[in-house]
């Protein structure tokens, strides 16, 4: 008996599990078949980060407009940034692609390479905003000649500096440093040590990890470039590399180990740091949730070595290969970046544009903090665009730890970092 | 007692006082991160005692996306997969350890093979399979023009109930059964089918107990996997739906560390149920990890 009711109940579970199972199943497939009967009135649009990030509430509220609008329904969905890799490719191979990506320029490189974008020239020659985009944005989504990628929300980081911390060292707390050498002379003044000389107080936040930010924004203010992107080659044994490198392990030696890779937990935020480069979102986002410290903190694109550079991330839309309306696929881009849409982010959001058209809009709800960002968006860069943009990442993020826990010196790590992109590269 | 087995025995509980601290001390991190408030988090200041109570982040963190339809998600395909795999690996295991028939071991090798193979190798291959379903999802008898049981809890549930660890513990399990059993029942007129159902299943409780919770956890924990297969918010699982909190360059440690806390609350309350059992059966199988 006993054996029997285990069997029956065993049975009924999974007959009512199945059941649920088919019925959801169904549900699920209905949807799906007629997604793809009707393919031609429907977008797939994949995007990074959460609905809970700074711009996918305006993403959500923006394609329910054009839904009503136009009567083509989207279906977006987010992607976590670690694992967005993993979904294209498992996508792209069994051709289960969207029609529109957005990506960061880490990106462009690599899918145009694997044909997984399509160019957009055609499309932005007759497009009515082409003239609105900023000039340095375009380029951003230009790889090879060809515009693959259209600029949404450029997302810039910035130089911010404790204006207490200024005061009380014996310096001018009305203006940021304006050269290399000032900047070091700085954050040697700005740093305390404690009797074993270990820092407790950093002069400037270097962080231990993803380093790469700030070594890419100091190649970039020193004249010069890690990676040759009309060649397809590294170039990190040059002068300008080892001396970029060098400057940046002498600020880590004004900072310690405090800083971390998380940009939230940066010790800028945690009065263990004077200065530092930041993301803008994640400095506003202090700022609103501290407004007490908002006189205390001083603002600038950057500090200037022997040129104007700072580090820019830009999420871009692309149009995949497999979109069955590559050209309903421009509409929607179009319309995602137009005047009205983007103004109701900036409005709501406060998050930059990379279209002309919001530039005055942005810098005066803000304007200390927005005119910083805009400048930083004007002499932004980001990652070179070359096919093998990610192991640069890592290669560079290696050849800065190695010299920071002196396992290297700055020659030797960019000249086997060099090798070691080359022969990956070969 | 001498003074010797006092010592060992004074030992052996410092050694398990430690041990079951340094496991309990990551829970007790994630209870007092889930009741802190971002400022706290940010400060830097490392305690497990939050400055006040926050204990609204809880419902909080949960009003942050559709989380019971996330939970119904992953109990859907959790039961679905354990029940399926239950029956299936346990019938598979008593064919392995009591029928003879023909190719038998070479079976099993192969069935064996599939066990060392980590998921991302076999991933990709699979996910063509799930696309390439024949007749669902738009798709022809061939496979083709459609996306199969992409986006679908059947795409999610099918390749996780066929692994063969479950098949390799219920063979150990009935390899253990004496065969005298089997003679009774024959003796009793049972076919190969009745001795399974009625004198083995009988006594699979302690077997069905550790292999259901392995398996519910390996499910309900299951990350990439269903990130591959989901195309749309209403087939995330609670797994995913994690990522709400995670942004590009800031995480939200107090909501996630809430939301885990909810999440992992019905695998703890199912492993108190049956951890009598499940200790009986990893004894009985030999099996330790």
């Amino acid at each position: 008996m006993k054996v029997k009711r285990i069997i029956t109940m065993i049975m009924a579970l999974a007959a009512v599990g199945c059941t649920a199972g088919c019925g959801e199943t169904k549900e699920a497939e209905t949807v799906e078949t007629k997604v793809a009967e009707e393919s031609a009135e429907v977008i797939n649009l994949w995007t990074r980060g959460t609905e809970t990030d700074a711009t996918g509430p305006y993403l959500l509220e923006a394609v329910k407009k054009y839904e009503e609008e136009t009567g083509i329904k989207v279906n977006v969905q987010f992607i976590p940034h670690d694992d967005v890799e993993t979904k294209w490719n498992s996508a792209f191979a069994s051709g289960t692609a969207p029609d529109v990506i957005d990506m960061g320029i880490v990106h462009i490189a690599g899918r145009v390479n694997l044909q997984h974008i399509v160019p957009l020239d055609e499309y932005y020659e007759s497009w009515e905003n082409r003239d609105q985009l900023i000039p340095a944005m375009k380029d951003l989504g230009m790889y090879n000649g060809k515009l693959y990628a259209i600029a949404h929300f450029p997302d810039p980081q910035i130089f911010a500096y404790r204006k207490d911390m200024f005061k009380e060292a014996g310096l001018d707390e009305s203006r940021a440093p304006e050269s290399w050498e000032e900047l070091l002379e700085y954050a040697q003044k700005l740093t305390i040590k404690d009797e074993n000389g270990e820092v407790t107080r950093a002069g400037i936040a270097v962080p231990m990890e993803n380093t790469r930010f700030l070594a890419n924004i100091l190649i970039h203010q020193n004249g010069a470039v890690f990676a040759d992107e009309d060649a397809n080659l590294p170039t990190m044994d040059t002068p300008e590399a080892v001396e970029c490198i060098e400057f940046l392990d002498s600020l880590q030696e004004c900072s310690g180990m405090l800083a971390s890779g998380n940009w939230s937990e940066s010790p800028f935020f945690k009065d263990s740091a004077a200065m530092a480069y930041i993301p803008n979102g994640v400095l506003k986002n202090y700022l609103k949730e501290n407004p007490d410290m908002k006189e205390n903190i001083g603002m600038t694109a950057c500090v200037p070595g022997k040129e104007t550079a700072t580090w820019c991330g830009v999420w871009f839309y692309g149009v995949t290969s497999q979109s069955k309306n590559p050209e309903m696929a421009f509409d929607l881009i179009s319309y995602l970046t137009s005047e009205a849409v983007l103004s109701s982010r900036v409005e709501m959001a406060g998050l930059p544009s990379a279209f002309r058209y919001n530039e005055d809009e942005y810098v005066d709800l803000d304007p200390e903090v927005n005119q910083a960002v805009m400048d930083a968006i004007a002499c932004g860069y980001g990652n070179p665009k070359v096919s093998w943009a990610l192991l640069y990442e890592k290669v560079l993020d290696q050849l800065t730890e190695e010299v920071f826990y002196d396992v290297k010196t700055p020659e030797e790590a960019l000249k086997d970092a060099q090798e070691s992109l080359m022969s990956e590269i070969e | 007692m001498s003074k010797q087995i006092i010592m060992k025995k004074v030992i052996l509980k410092i050694l398990i006082i430690i041990i079951a601290l340094i496991v309990i001390f990551p829970l007790c991190v994630l209870l007092s991160t889930a009741l802190k408030s971002d400022r706290e988090i940010a400060s830097g200041f490392v305690s497990l005692t939050p400055e006040k109570l926050l204990w609204e982040n809880i419902p909080k963190a949960m009003g942050m996306g559709d989380w019971p339809r996330y939970f119904f998600n992953s109990a859907l395909i959790t039961v679905i997969t354990v029940v399926c795999s239950l029956l299936i690996n346990s019938s598979a295991g008593f064919a392995f350890a009591r029928l003879p028939f023909k190719g038998k071991n070479v079976l099993f090798y192969c069935a064996m093979i599939g066990m060392m193979l980590p998921m991302q190798i076999i991933m990709l291959p699979v996910f063509l399979q799930i696309k390439e379903f024949p007749l669902l999802g738009g798709n022809n008898i061939l496979g083709q023009g459609g996306i199969g049981l992409i986006n679908n809890y059947w795409g999610i549930i099918l390749p996780l109930i066929a692994h063969p660890f479950g098949v390799f513990m219920s063979r150990q399990y009935y390899m253990n059964f004496p065969k005298e059993l089997d003679e009774a029942a024959k003796l009793d007129g049972c076919s190969a089918l009745s001795i399974y159902v009625r004198v083995y299943l009988p006594l699979s409780k302690s077997l069905f107990a550790t292999l259901g919770l392995l398996k519910t956890v390996d499910t309900w924990n299951q990350y990439t996997w269903p990130l591959l297969v989901t195309n749309t918010k209403e087939m995330q699982t609670v797994q995913l739906a994690l990522n709400a909190f995670k942004g590009e360059n800031t995480v939200q440690w107090n909501y996630l560390m809430a939301a885990t806390i909810v999440i992992i609350l019905p695998v703890l309350v199912l492993f108190i149920f049956l951890q009598k059992y499940f200790v009986q059966g990893i004894v009985s199988t030999g099996m330790k990890d």
